[in-house]
């Protein structure tokens, strides 16, 4: 049944750019279904060859959700559930990317360590209806902004923002999230040739086998089925234990540095409704609350502007955590913005990458993100995707630059990544400790 | 659907290429009402048509009644919210009949935004001899009156006419996916993504909010209502789904909210609640006065079974109580199932619509398929389910006999009074004869909504922008 499945799947996208990885994997496929149906179904235990097949799909299931929340009809509204469930899916998939990277010893416990502030709301999110919500802890921390967004797409007020970009706002935080994983399945053929473990790529290959040893599969849970990604990673609070005494291995620097780092990057908000085209201009910018998110809000949620506002706030003093780390940043006077008030949203599920994202805020500044032919959210989700790949990329500038420009072919456009790097020249060394820290190396 | 023709001709999916002449004639619900003698059905015009039933005539007793055009008017008309800056579709969501008692025929219809009572009243007599004015209606010379004369009723062609009522509006941030009439006859609910209101039908500037899952921060919601539906007989018992596939039955005498989410409580220990209470009840179906607590109907996943899409197939498009009130039915994308209301860890008969499907949830993802929402309904007996399916399929399942057919629903295959044929699709890779592949299945023809007689067999399918009414063969 799985094989049947399995082959179905695979024949519906074999089409295109993809088709010589599936001539390559039609040996691995026969191997890798014999294994998964031992493993219990699809998707379910891509141990070996068949992870192959099941990073694609679910890659190609991440970038179909992604076209489909961000090709909208401009008249009509879309259907709420629908976008609820795409944004489900994304949410899923992004997490089993994170998890994914995280079986290599990094610093973003699926759940976000206790001493960060801004956890307190997120723990207290109601828990969803009818289902167990124990579990939903790091699932539901992916707050989707795209739902503000969109219910409600207004011409927008902020002079930074493109008019109709409101809706695609929340695109850097869909693809930001797992930057170097989608990098990785973005380019799997060219991936497959450069990587043989060269840890500069920090993507979890496919091809290669997980560095770390699998982990066991738990017994599945009714609630992680239907909210948590994957089992193969232990349940999170295991995994709180195992990420600081990883750390402590490590030799570098400033550990605690680095773990503040760490903390932060766990907490940063995956869902600012704008971060990444609001922080574009300048760091420095004063954080008032974006007016973008308010009258959108005000209208779409009757009542909870301040919400958004505290959103949009510490959507930008989170960006400035991993700042803070950093020595030769500009001292604690915007420090002082995230004394906002913990909410629900911000304590979003560590993704690993977003202090990396923020960086890159600031250091691509100048990038020209059209990449993507959405409509209306090009640029944004352009930005996004640009950040997510320059996350990948901010490790080869340290190592190798020729690696950059290669893995900037299809999706980074003509933006020159390189020369945003100049106003951090002076922090290149502490980045790359940081950096080496966070992809693993 | 509308949305997502875009995406289908960029995604270059299986479905072939449709250009809907009329899209406005889609049809986009069925309903009989409480009687049978008349069946309504609303478009993507936002127009209802009703036909009644031919009375049968002893003359031609082969010829049983059929059902004819009664009236047709414009329920909703496109709107545009100009603070959002959407339109408003005028599609017809759902029309809910409120059964009869008086001579006049009332039923409620809905849009994304608001609802619509229906008065669909019969004139045949008009008044004829008036003083003042003509027949034409010309107003007479006073002058020329020399004597008085009282107007007297004479019969006149039928003429069906349809007013509303009351308008049901302003309630709605999002969008209504059902309504329901209560058994009290005087309160219906209203339900869209978020919330369910509560109305009384002699009211329409108030609603009560019953159940609000609204987070509080719009970025963590992740789930939605589906549909709601009023208990048959008991009129403080709903239910509603979700897209998590869950359902709840709600107690609208526990508290003024229905929505129990800060004291929900772990499923093990809600279970043990409920048994305690079942054992007070006596057992014996709904006839209790103590209050009940509110119940969660969630059927915990198959491992073996779970994919990507196990989240989207599993939301509920349907929810249908049973006309004895003692069952409910769910349809997801791929089954539909029958619960028993005593019964809320697992449901008591799952019923698989089109399993073939499992192996191609990848691409009805991408063409939207996925997200089509089908209904479902009981027969009046509650002995067999029905539900759509692709290619103008629907499927009967009997729950005596465990029997399930497949029809098709298409004009080739119908001539008046043929039997339709059952249908089979095959899954192997061998085809026999008259079966259909999985692949060459059309997934632009879609039954989503169909309906059954109160009482007989005879069912209205909806295919597209056409109705199919089958009736029982007559020996």
């Amino acid at each position: 049944m799985t094989v049947f499945r399995l082959g179905e799947t695979r024949y519906m996208f074999g089409k295109g750019a993809k088709r010589k990885l599936d001539e390559d994997e039609e040996g691995l496929e026969g191997k890798a279904l014999e294994a998964s149906v031992a493993g219990g179904g699809l998707g379910l235990c891509p141990e070996g060859l068949s992870k192959v097949s099941y990073t694609l799909q679910r890659q190609t299931i991440f970038n179909i959700s992604l076209m489909k929340l961000y090709s909208q009809r401009p008249l009509g509204e879309p259907s709420l559930e629908r976008r609820v469930l795409i944004n489900n899916m994304l949410r899923r998939i992004q997490d089993e990317l994170k998890q994914e990277g995280s079986l290599r010893p990094l610093l973003f416990p699926p759940s976000p360590p206790p001493d960060d502030p801004m956890d307190e709301g997120f723990r207290e999110a109601p828990p969803s209806f009818g289902v167990l919500s124990a579990a939903a802890t790091a699932q539901v921390s992916q707050p989707s902004a795209l739902l503000m967004p969109v219910i409600a797409p207004p011409p927008s007020p902020h002079p930074m923002v493109p008019p109709n970009c409101q809706a695609s706002q929340a695109c850097p935080n869909r693809v930001e999230v797992c930057p170097t994983p989608l990098e990785a399945c973005l380019t799997p053929a060219s991936l497959l040739e450069e990587d043989g473990g060269d840890s500069a790529f920090c993507a979890p290959s496919p091809p290669t086998p997980p560095l770390s040893p699998p982990p066991p599969q738990p017994p599945p849970l009714p609630s992680a089925l239907l909210n948590q990604a994957s089992p193969r990673v232990p349940v999170p609070a295991s995994s709180i234990d195992g990420f600081p005494s990883a750390l402590s291995d490590m030799e570098l620097g400033p550990p605690t540095a680095i773990t503040r780092t760490a903390a932060a990057i766990t907490t940063t908000v995956t869902t600012s409704p704008a971060p990444t085209p609001l922080t574009q201009p300048s760091l420095l910018t004063p954080l008032s609350p974006t007016p973008t998110g308010l009258p959108r809000d005000s209208r779409t949620m009757g009542a909870k502007p301040e919400a958004a506002g505290v959103l949009l706030a510490e959507g930008r003093c989170t960006e400035l955590r991993p700042m803070d780390a950093l020595p030769t940043l500009p001292p604690g006077g915007l420090v002082d913005i995230s004394a906002s008030p913990s909410s629900p949203s911000s304590s979003s599920s560590p993704s690993g990458f977003l202090s990396d994202l923020a960086l890159d805020d600031v250091l691509f500044a100048d990038i020209d993100t059209s990449m993507y032919d959405f409509d209306p959210c090009t640029t944004s989700g352009a930005v996004g995707v640009t950040t997510g790949g320059g996350l990948a990329k901010l490790s080869p500038v340290v190592t190798a630059d020729d690696l950059l420009k290669s893995l900037a072919s299809p999706y980074s456009g003509p933006s020159p990544q390189v020369s945003a790097n100049q106003p951090f020249k002076i922090d290149l060394t502490e980045l790359d400790h940081i950096m080496e820290v966070l992809v693993g190396s | 659907m509308e949305e997502e023709s875009d995406t289908r001709k960029i995604n270059n999916s299986f479905l072939r290429d449709h250009n809907y002449a009329t899209e406005a004639d889609i049809i986009s619900t069925v309903e009989f009402n409480s009687s049978g003698e008349l069946l309504a059905t609303g478009d993507k015009g936002g127009r209802v048509v009703v036909f009644q039933r031919e009375q049968e005539s002893k003359s031609q007793p082969q010829r049983r009644g059929e059902y004819n055009v009664y009236s047709t008017f414009q329920s909703h008309e496109p709107e545009f919210d100009y603070l959002k800056s959407l339109e408003i579709e005028e599609k017809i969501n759902k029309i809910k009949w409120l059964p009869q008692q008086h001579a006049a025929y009332f039923l409620l219809s809905t849009n994304d935004k608001t609802v619509k009572l229906w008065k669909i009243s019969e004139r045949d007599k008009r008044p004829e001899g008036y003083n003042l004015k003509d027949e034409d209606g010309r107003i007479r010379n006073p002058l020329t009156i020399t004597s008085l004369r009282v107007p007297v009723l004479q019969p006149m062609d039928l003429m069906v006419e349809a007013t509303a009522r009351r308008v049901f509006s302003n309630a709605h941030t999002y969008h209504i996916n059902s309504i329901s009439v209560n058994s009290d006859l005087q309160t219906f609910i209203s339900t869209d993504d978020l919330r369910v209101n509560l109305w009384n039908l002699e009211i329409t500037d108030r609603s009560f909010n019953i159940v609000d899952i609204k987070p509080a921060n719009m970025e963590e919601l992740t789930e939605v209502i589906t549909s709601a539906e009023f208990h048959p007989q008991q009129c403080h018992t709903f239910a509603y789904s979700s897209s998590k596939g869950s359902i709840r039955l709600c107690d609208m005498r526990q508290a003024a909210l229905c929505d129990k989410h800060c004291k929900y409580s772990p499923l093990a220990d809600h279970r043990a609640i409920l048994q305690a209470s079942a054992e007070q009840e006596g057992g014996e179906g709904w006839g209790c006065e103590e209050e009940e607590v509110e119940k969660d109907f969630e059927e915990p996943e198959d491992p073996s079974t779970r994919s990507f899409f196990s989240e989207i197939i599993s939301s509920i498009s349907d929810v249908k109580f049973s006309h004895n009130g003692r069952y409910l039915m769910t349809r997801d994308y791929l089954t539909v199932k029958v619960w028993d209301l005593q019964m809320e860890n697992k449901p008591l008969e799952t019923y698989q619509v089109h399993d073939y499907l499992r192996g191609k949830l990848c691409s009805l993802y991408e063409n939207d398929c996925i997200f089509d929402k089908f209904e479902c309904v009981w027969n009046g007996s509650d002995s067999v389910i029905m539900t759509g399916s692709y290619n103008n399929f629907f499927r009967m399942f009997d729950r005596n006999t465990k029997r399930d057919v497949t029809l098709e629903a298409s004009r080739e295959n119908s001539k008046p009074r043929a039997i339709l044929k059952p249908r089979k699709v095959c899954v192997g890779g061998k085809r026999r004869k008259d079966e259909i592949s999985v692949d060459s299945l059309d997934f632009s023809k879609k039954i989503l909504h169909t309906t059954w007689h109160p009482h007989e067999n005879i069912i209205a399918v909806a295919a597209t922008n056409n109705l199919y009414i089958f009736q029982d063969k007559v020996n």
